[in-house]
């Protein structure tokens, strides 16, 4: 169980762009389950779509993410100089529209990795409903490296 | 497991989590060119798929072992404890 100050110490993202505000079951390297609720007044509902709120595919992917590098227990040589970024986007269905007012119950489980790369798992509900899952795969990058 | 039976895990993996068509792949095709068209991040797949089923880290290794299927079995073999 983890409020909002608790993931802000672990994750660096910030509003607009923090999609992650409650974890209600965590299991360290293996599975965790968060909640995002979804307002009227975030910012991307302006353009997607005027009239008709939906929230982005791409941002229920990333909200699903954001959960993942909640699990992943960073390595403490690992903290200062390498970074995890999403590698890939496999197989996400979004089964009904996510808009204003739901709340998403993520699910991600842990699927392969502690290598080189790391897989999870994701389903979001909303009352119990599904509305997307697919899977996601993680790895890390050097700092230094990036922009080059 | 003998090597004619990694190869053919090898390319079980390549076939279901990579999306390589069977019918095209033979134990000396080669993975990153045209015909396969693997890349980078197929490379880290490999990596990751080698590590937790044989035990033999690729990572860093550079380019040659993984130009096919045929290199990447006599990589883990040289190289298995």
């Amino acid at each position: 169980m983890m409020n909002i100050y608790e993931i802000s110490e672990k994750i660096a993202q910030r509003p607009p762009f923090q999609m992650i505000e409650k974890v209600t079951e965590l299991v360290p390297n293996e599975s965790a389950v968060g909640i995002k609720n979804v307002c009227v007044n975030e910012p991307y509902f302006m353009g997607h779509f005027p009239g008709t709120p939906i929230m982005p595919g791409v941002l229920i992917c990333e909200a699903c993410a954001q959960l993942c590098s909640l699990v992943i227990e960073k390595k403490p040589e690992d903290l200062d100089d390498k970074l995890y970024v999403l590698l890939k986007i496999d197989g996400f269905k979004f089964v009904k529209p996510v808009i204003p007012g739901d709340q998403l119950e993520i699910a991600v489980n842990k699927t392969k990795g502690g290598g080189v790369i790391v897989g999870f798992d994701c389903v979001v509900k909303v009352n119990g409903n599904l509305h997307a899952k697919g899977s996601l795969t993680f790895t890390t990058v050097p700092k230094e490296s990036l922009g080059k | 497991m003998n090597n004619e039976e990694m190869k053919n895990k090898l390319k079980e993996f390549f076939m279901s989590d990579l999306g390589v068509d069977g019918s095209v792949l033979n134990f000396d095709t080669p993975l990153f060119g045209d015909e396969i068209g693997l890349d980078s991040v197929d490379s880290l797949e490999i990596i990751s798929f080698v590590d937790e089923n044989f035990g033999v880290s690729m990572t860093g290794v550079g380019k040659d072992p993984f130009q096919s299927i045929d290199t990447i079995a006599a990589f883990i073999e040289s190289h298995k404890a």
